[in-house]
């Protein structure tokens, strides 16, 4: 038979080998160039949704919309980055290479597509492809003088001018990924509380002082990063050290940064941060930078910048380093419950020096010296008398105190917080804070020590520190824990004596004493209430002396009480019977026998009335002898007339209404006062803090009443050294009080009396 | 306690003619502590007992580093049937409280209850503590209960002496103010918390006792009732009276002085030997001489005593002192002096000092305020210096060694003091009086405690 095909017809396949050769020949030798017709591109793929263009033509720059394959659905984002034409490109047609995001899902490498700009539509068609991107670069740098690495940065540059969206950042990141070759590590890095960061290693290619970054943590952020370089001789002279700053957008958290790329003199490179790298905190990251410090070249920004960052605050106290006449000192600094925070100390600046005073805590922080009030501070003067000249002398000024209230609003605190000086120089000096962690009270107390009665308590001082911090902090009503039976209580009495005690011991056995004595009282039930925490230990001496006197005693115990009227709260809940005689533990009867008079007067009311004795002090003069509701000047306050009067003053006064009475001794009905919600959790004192109760209970429907025939003696109490939180307590009080009542007095007045 | 003392005698409370029996407590035993309230409620329950138709006991309180029977706060006074001691030691001085109720109850209530006195009398509270007047008045709702004052200690907490804390000035009102400004760590209202709570206690008692006006005085300005207190003198036991000391014939100079009592800086020892520096030398002579007798030196604060020491000192030899001396000593030493100085800074109540002066005869000088200007009558039985002024003192002391017949005048102008008998027949009748308006009329105090008791 004669064979079909010849051997002449067929050609030889060629050899694996040949293949190769063949195909390298066709890469090596012109290979798919860049077009320069105008209407075609070559493409190179960077990841499937990533697509690099390189063509020619005229009039488009920038971002700009694109279709695929003729189809006005298949939009995508195009950037074209214009590059300067070599003597190739004839005309006026540019060189231009563009980034294509390709629909995710699509398939295979598309057509054609059209960029719009102007109104005008620009065809392409994807005529060649390089094989890879050093390739598609190769192949550009044909038609333009520019480098890889100034082509790859006109693309980012194109990308980013358009502002740094999500998509093009990653777009930016993509391209520069692929072609960023691994340059070196980052092996320190820190976070610092201003949010910058700092970072160190090595690399070949990183270029002293300021240059732009992508960081790669968990997401793609662009950053700055400013710095100085060092020998490293452990990478044998291939490589230097680099030390800086680097800050990003929307800051960065240095533990999750896993690259940054950087554009150094050969092109975009990348260093990894080591797996073995190493975090130091904030507060030591200041003196790991001065020890690297001499270490640095001099040349650039970068060391400038490391050197500032060299002196932020590392934990110590600075600001008596300072060779500027500015001292600082804290007497009191507490983080209050719910409340923000207090501080009180003095700030010595007599040169005026100091630009401006922050607090710091985290990375967060408040100004103080535009928000503080100032006070005198002859003692800081004389303390410091040689620091200037100016502290002493005829216009020396005195207003070193400071005292600043910072509600949590505006700064939360949690763990370490100091001081920030910063002064007009540039400089910046820290002290740290030792924050104590205290409810309101005892944080009030502690600082009104400390502060100078005679102005501390001005108006504008209690205003902008303490009615805030009180209307921020709010304690919990009080709330029975144990109740401790001394013989037998009877529950069907239908009156008890219910007293509210502080923890002074002494004014509790008196008055039990006083009651055992008085044949009225002693057949009562009688309830004593206070702390807990005070009372726990003195349980068996009431129970030893109540067994001694032979008196039925129920002993309450409870939490969050704070003064004596808490604890009545907590012992009138507690108490037997519909009828509690109320009376708070500084109370002492004038004589015997002071039950039976309040007693008729509550009862010719109906029972549903607050009926109080006058209270006089130890002098005999009054403290509460009737209050009534009076306009005065246009407003209507309560007005106590008969206030400081000898007692004889009320001789032959009849039992009257009045608007409101405290609450140091009186009888209500047992339910009243938590009907009426109990006692108010504002107020310091318990002066106000009884009226507001009285006035309570008569919006809801209990009216007080004034029995002058009774008198009741009710001292001044506390120590000298308490006058200042007394008149702290009383002047928020009032104030407090006036707030809270002054729009109502008119219509209570109207309501009659 | 012999069985004659006790037994029950529930009728006989009412029956004035019948055996009263009276409990007398004091704050001490004269056989262990040396004070002039101790002796004379011991000499009262002397004179009781001697007297027809009245029984008395004594009980007397002790405490701090006296030992404490383990079972019982009741112990014994030798060779003595009529007598026991009351362990107190749990004391809060300021309220004038005693802390250990327990004992109260277990001890003196049942002590009471098995001796049921009529009266008890109760010649001071310190220590015993104000709890002891409601044991009592809770345990024996019908007795009568008496309180004898011996200073200001109810008034005044600056060891009752109605003395500032502050250079010795004298009080003359106690107000929780006024008594704060001499203890500032002390609040007014705790003075006025001391206040009420004593006058709460007081008002327990039946009846009040002051030795003298001028004490009874003031605890009625104080604010107790003027209808329930009574003036009555307490009354000396004492053997016979010391005769003139012997002098040489023609060496008539009364020249001798002396000083009795305890040298604390209220009794104006410094004031005295002050005074003893500054008269002249030729005055003074060589034959007059100070006799110093004091207990109690080495109890004074530091200050005081080194102030003693220098003063002492520079008396030289003008003066003598003797230290302490027990009470059975007395005739015998007063026998060597000529006057008794009692220079006290501080008001006096009625010191057992000038009765047994004037027991013996002994013209007194004295400072011119309290009960001491009271029992001292100036230029009859005495002379008067201003208080506090050892210049005043320093006078009367060269008058008194000066003026011729001075001391025979002053002495002849001495009225003899109450024996004990004669005082403790005073406190029966004022006993019985009680209770009798007792029975006549109940009180509603009484009922409502009896009921609870």
């Amino acid at each position: 038979m004669e064979p079909v095909v010849t051997l002449e017809g067929a050609k030889k396949l060629p050899s694996g080998r040949q293949l190769q050769a063949t195909t390298k020949l066709a890469k090596d030798d012109a290979g798919p160039a860049v077009p320069t017709d105008g209407h075609s591109v070559l493409y190179a793929g960077v990841d499937r949704e990533t697509v690099l263009i390189a063509g020619t033509g005229e009039g488009i720059a920038g971002s700009l919309p694109a279709i695929l394959n003729d189809d006005p659905k298949s939009s995508v984002s195009c950037t074209v980055a214009v590059l300067p034409a070599s003597s190739r490109v004839a005309g006026k047609k540019r060189p231009f290479v563009a980034v294509l995001s390709l629909p995710p899902g699509s398939a295979g490498t598309p057509g054609r597509v059209t960029i719009r700009s102007h109104g005008h539509s620009h065809p392409y068609a994807f005529k060649h492809q390089a094989g890879d991107l050093q390739t598609f670069f190769l192949k550009v740098r044909e038609l333009t003088p520019y480098s890889e690495a100034d082509i790859v940065d006109g693309l980012v540059q194109a990308l980013l001018a358009g502002g740094t969206s999500a998509q093009a950042l990653q777009m930016a990141v993509r391209i520069v990924d692929a072609v960023s070759g691994k340059d070196g590590f980052i092996e320190v890095l820190g976070n610092f509380d201003a949010g910058d960061v700092y970072v160190q290693g090595w690399a070949r290619g990183m270029p002293a002082g300021n240059s732009r970054v992508f960081v790669f943590d968990a997401g793609l952020k662009l950053g700055a990063l400013s710095c100085g370089l060092f020998e490293r001789k452990d990478t044998g002279g291939k490589a230097l050290g680099f030390a800086g700053l680097l800050e990003a957008d929307g800051g960065v958290n240095a533990d999750a940064i896993r690259k940054i790329f950087f554009r150094g003199r050969a092109g975009w490179s990348a260093v990894e941060v080591h797996e073995r790298r190493s975090m130091p905190p904030a507060r030591a990251l200041p003196s790991h930078i001065r020890a690297l410090l001499p270490k640095l070249s001099p040349a650039g920004d970068g060391r400038s910048r490391l050197e500032q960052a060299g002196r932020r605050y590392d934990g110590r106290e600075t600001v008596s380093e300072l060779d500027a006449p500015v001292r600082v000192g804290l007497d009191f600094s507490a983080r209050i419950d719910g409340a923000g925070v207090l501080l009180s100390g003095w700030l010595l600046n007599p040169e005026d020096r100091v630009e401006a005073v922050r607090l710091r805590s985290g990375g967060a922080s408040c100004r103080l010296d535009t928000r503080w009030t100032t006070q005198r501070r002859p003692d800081v003067t004389s303390a410091f008398e040689t620091l200037s000249p100016f502290l002493t002398g005829p216009d020396a000024q005195q207003q070193h105190g400071f005292l600043a209230h910072v509600p949590p609003s505006e700064l939360s605190v949690s763990g370490e917080a100091y001081l920030e000086i910063l002064l007009k120089d540039g400089r910046e000096a820290y002290a740290p804070l030792a924050l104590g962690h205290a409810a309101l009270r005892p944080a009030l107390r502690r600082l009104v020590c400390g502060l100078d009665p005679a102005t501390a308590f001005r108006a504008d001082i209690l205003e902008r520190h303490f009615l805030p911090l009180l209307q921020a902090g709010d304690a919990p009503d009080p709330q029975i824990a144990e109740t401790v039976d001394i013989g037998i209580v009877p529950e069907d009495a239908r009156i008890s004596l219910v007293i509210g005690l502080d923890g002074d011991f002494e004014k509790s056995r008196v008055l039990l004493t006083l009651c055992a004595l008085d044949p009225s009282l002693r057949v009562l039930p009688i309830v004593l209430a206070a702390s807990r925490s005070s009372a726990q230990e003195q349980v068996e001496d009431f129970r030893r002396l109540a067994g001694f006197y032979g008196l039925a005693v129920r002993l309450v115990l409870a939490d969050h009480v704070e003064d004596t009227l808490d604890a009545l709260q907590a012992g009138v809940e507690a108490s037997p019977g519909e009828t509690a005689v109320c009376l708070q533990a500084g109370v002492l009867p004038r004589e015997s026998g002071w039950l039976k008079p309040l007693l008729a007067a509550y009862r010719l009311h109906g029972e549903a009335c607050l009926a109080a004795p006058t209270l006089l002090y130890e002098d005999d003069t009054i403290r509460w002898g009737g209050a009534w509701i009076e306009p005065e000047e246009g407003r209507h306050t309560l007005a106590q007339p008969y206030l400081g009067y000898p007692r004889r003053t009320l001789h032959g006064a009849d039992v009257a209404p009045v608007a409101a009475a405290t609450f140091d001794c009186c009888i209500v009905p047992r339910t009243a006062l938590a009907e009426a919600g109990g006692f108010s959790r504002k107020y310091l004192g318990t002066d106000e803090k009884g009226l507001d109760a009285a006035l309570r209970l008569k919006l809801s429907g209990i009216g007080s009443v004034w029995v002058p025939e009774v008198e009741m003696i009710h001292a001044e109490g506390g120590s000298a050294a308490g006058g200042s939180w007394k008149k702290l307590a009383g002047a928020l009080d009032r104030h407090i009080f006036n707030r809270t009542w002054s729009p109502m007095l008119p219509d209570l007045a109207e309501e009659g009396r | 306690m012999t069985a004659a003392a006790t037994g029950t005698s529930t009728e006989s409370n009412r029956v004035p003619d019948s055996t009263l029996r009276v409990l007398v407590l004091s704050h001490g035993h004269p056989l262990l502590s040396l004070g002039g309230a101790e002796v004379a409620s011991y000499n009262l329950h002397q004179g009781l007992k001697s007297l027809p138709g009245t029984q008395s006991f004594f009980l007397a309180r002790v405490g701090d580093n006296y030992p404490r029977h383990g079972q019982s706060a009741l112990m014994g006074v030798d060779a003595a049937d009529d007598e026991l001691l009351f362990h107190a030691d749990d004391y809060d001085p300021f309220l004038v409280s005693n802390r250990n109720t327990g004992d109260l109850c277990r001890d003196l209530r049942r002590f009471v209850r098995t001796l049921r006195p009529d009266v008890v009398h109760f010649h001071h509270f310190i220590g015993f503590g104000l709890e002891a007047l409601y044991t009592v008045r809770e345990a024996l709702p019908d007795a009568v209960i008496l309180v004898t004052f011996h200073e200001f200690l109810s008034i005044c907490h600056h060891h009752g002496q109605m003395v500032k804390t502050t250079g010795h000035k004298l009080c003359k009102a106690a107000s929780p103010i006024a008594c704060h400004g001499c203890f500032p760590e002390i609040s007014p209202e705790a003075f006025l918390r001391r206040q009420q709570f004593i006058r709460a206690m007081l008002g327990l008692a039946d009846g009040y006792i002051s030795p003298s006006r001028f004490l009874a005085d003031r605890y009625v300005s104080w604010g107790l009732p003027a209808e329930k207190m009574t003036v009555l003198e307490n009354g000396l036991n004492v053997g016979e009276p010391a005769g003139p000391r012997p002098v040489a014939a023609g060496k008539t100079r009364r020249s001798r002085f002396a000083f009795f009592g305890q040298m604390t800086p209220y009794k104006g020892v410094d004031v005295l030997l002050d005074a003893v520096q500054r008269i002249p030398e030729n005055i003074w002579g060589d034959d007059a001489t100070l006799t110093i007798h004091g207990g109690n030196l080495e109890r004074q604060p530091e200050a005081f005593r080194a102030r003693m020491a220098t003063l002492l000192e520079a008396a030289g030899e003008r003066v003598r002192f003797a230290g302490s001396y027990q009470n059975a000593d007395m005739p015998a030493l007063i026998r060597q002096a000529d006057w008794v100085i009692m220079p006290s800074v501080w008001w006096e109540n009625s010191p057992v000092i000038i009765q047994e002066a004037f027991f013996h005869g002994r013209p007194i000088i004295c400072s011119d305020i309290g009960g001491m200007a009271e029992k001292v009558r100036d230029g009859v039985d005495g002379l008067h210096a201003r208080a506090a002024s050892p210049e005043a003192l320093a006078d009367r002391m060269s008058e008194a060694l000066t003026e011729p017949g001075l001391w025979q005048r002053l002495r002849s102008g001495i009225r003899p003091p109450k024996t004990h008998l004669e005082s403790a027949s005073e406190h029966v009748t004022l006993y019985r009086r009680y209770l009798e308006s007792r029975n006549a009329a109940e009180t509603h105090l009484q009922d409502a405690l009896r009921q609870s008791a």
